[in-house]
C-alpha cells in the first residue's frame, strides 16, 4: 500500500482509514451472482431450442417444459428486492386455492379471519443523531411508550416491526420523546379533528 | 491490499465455475465499499457490483493476462458506476428487511456516526472524477498507471485529481472538527 500522506496529513489518513472499512457482505450475494450468470446463460439459447424443434416435436415439448422448469426456477432464485418504503411485509402469508382463483391467504383461515389477521410492518426511519424514536398510531391507539424503534449502531437507522390489521392507518414518529415526525417516504394527511399532518399507511388484504 | 491467486482467474477464464464464485467472494466486499463511496446509496451499489460480476463473467474470455486482474475489474465496476451516476439519483438511505445488522447490543458511538456522516457528504459534493479517483488511490490503492487503466485518464490528470480532492476533503472536514 502507499503512503496515503503523499497529499495529506493525519486529517487525510483519519478519512482514509474510516472508508477502508469493508461493508458487510449479503450472505447470498454470489449465489444472486451466479444466479444471473445462468439465466444470461439461458437467455442465449434460443437457436439450440430452434433446430431441436425442427428435429423432432416431441424432444423440443420436452425441452420447452424443461425450459420453463428451469426459468421458474431461476427466478425464484434470485431474490427481488423490494423498493425501499417505510411499510413491508416480510413474512407473506402461505397460498393456497379458494374457490374460482388462486388468494394470498394465510393458510387454514377463513374470509373473517383474514380480514382480522394482523400483518407485520417494518417501520423505518432514518434519524442518527436521534436518542429515542417511537411510532405511534391509530394501530397502538397513539401511546407515546408502547412501539419504540430499535437503532443500528452502524448505520443510525432505526426500525421496529409492528403486527398491523389490514386497512388504511396513520401514524407518525416521535423522536426524542417530543418531535413529531412524519414518514419522509409515506402519503401525508390532516388529521380532521386536531389539524396535525399524519403519515398514511395502507395494508392490504394479502 | 491482497490480491487474488491468479490461478483461480485462470481457472474461471476456463470456464470453472466454483473458481468464479471464488474471485466473486475474493473481490465483492472490495467492490461494494467502492460502489457505495461512488453512488452514496446501498441499493444502486449492490445493483452495479451485481452488474459488474455478470459483466466480468461475460467478458473474462477477453481479459488479457498481462493487465491486472484488479484493474480490469475496476474499469468495469467504475464503467457501471458512472452509468448508474447517470440515472435519476435514489438517495433513500432506508435499509430493506433482512439487511438489518444483528448486532443491536452494542451501544451507538455518536461521534463516530457524525463523523463518517460528514465524510460520506463530503464525498458526495466532490465533483465524480475527483471522487473516482481519490477512491482508487487512496482506498483501494492502485497505482497511478493502473488507474489510467480504469479512467482512461492521464496520470498528470490523475494526481491533479487526487490533489484537488483531498484539498477539499481536507477544508471541509477541518471545519467540522473545528465545530
Amino acid at each position: 500500500m502507499h503512503d496515503i500522506n503523499e497529499h495529506g496529513d493525519e486529517l487525510i489518513g483519519r478519512i482514509v482509514s474510516e472508508l477502508r472499512t469493508l461493508p458487510p457482505v449479503p450472505a447470498d450475494a454470489t449465489a444472486r451472482v451466479l444466479a444471473r450468470v445462468d439465466a444470461a446463460r439461458e437467455s442465449e439459447r434460443p437457436g439450440r431450442f430452434s433446430r431441436r424443434l425442427i428435429i423432432s416435436l416431441p424432444a423440443a415439448i420436452g425441452y420447452a417444459l424443461a425450459a420453463t422448469l428451469a426459468g421458474f426456477m431461476i427466478r425464484g432464485a434470485v431474490p427481488r428486492r423490494p423498493e425501499p418504503t417505510v411499510a413491508q411485509v416480510p413474512n407473506p402469508p402461505v397460498a393456497e386455492s379458494l374457490g374460482g382463483g388462486t388468494k394470498i391467504v394465510p393458510a387454514s383461515a377463513n374470509r373473517r379471519a383474514l380480514q382480522e389477521a394482523p400483518v407485520k410492518v417494518q417501520f423505518v426511519l432514518d434519524a442518527p443523531r436521534a436518542k429515542s424514536v417511537m411510532v405511534v398510531g391509530d394501530f397502538n391507539a397513539w401511546d407515546g411508550s408502547r412501539t419504540p424503534l430499535e437503532r443500528d449502531s452502524t448505520t443510525g437507522v432505526w426500525s421496529a416491526l409492528v403486527d398491523v390489521h389490514p386497512g388504511r392507518h396513520v401514524y407518525a414518529f416521535l423522536v426524542d420523546g417530543k418531535t413529531w415526525t412524519l414518514d419522509p417516504r409515506a402519503p401525508r394527511t390532516k388529521d380532521l379533528d386536531y389539524g396535525t399532518q399524519q403519515s398514511v399507511l395502507m395494508v392490504g388484504l394479502p | 491490499m491482497s490480491t487474488i491467486d491468479m490461478s483461480i482467474v485462470q481457472r474461471a477464464k476456463r470456464g470453472d465455475r466454483a473458481a468464479f464464485a471464488a474471485l466473486v467472494d475474493f473481490y465483492y466486499a472490495r467492490s461494494l465499499r467502492f460502489a457505495v463511496h461512488m453512488l452514496g446509496n446501498g441499493q444502486d451499489a449492490e445493483e452495479a457490483v451485481q452488474d459488474t460480476f455478470v459483466r466480468v463473467h461475460g467478458a473474462l474470455h477477453r481479459y488479457d493476462e498481462f493487465d491486472r486482474f484488479e484493474s480490469w475489474l475496476f474499469r468495469i465496476l467504475a464503467n457501471r458506476c458512472r452509468t448508474m451516476m447517470g440515472r435519476e439519483a435514489r438517495r433513500s438511505r432506508v435499509l430493506v428487511y433482512g439487511d438489518l445488522p444483528q448486532d443491536r447490543g452494542t451501544p451507538p458511538d455518536v461521534d463516530a456516526i457524525v463523523w463518517r456522516e460528514e465524510i460520506q457528504t463530503a464525498l458526495a459534493a466532490l465533483p465524480a472524477a475527483q471522487r473516482e479517483a481519490f477512491l482508487l488511490r487512496h482506498v483501494e490503492g492502485l497505482e497511478y498507471e493502473e488507474m489510467g487503466r480504469v479512467t482512461g485518464a492521464g496520470v498528470s490528470a490523475l494526481k491533479m485529481r487526487v490533489k484537488r480532492a483531498c484539498e477539499f476533503l481536507r477544508l471541509r472536514l477541518a471545519e467540522v472538527e473545528r465545530a
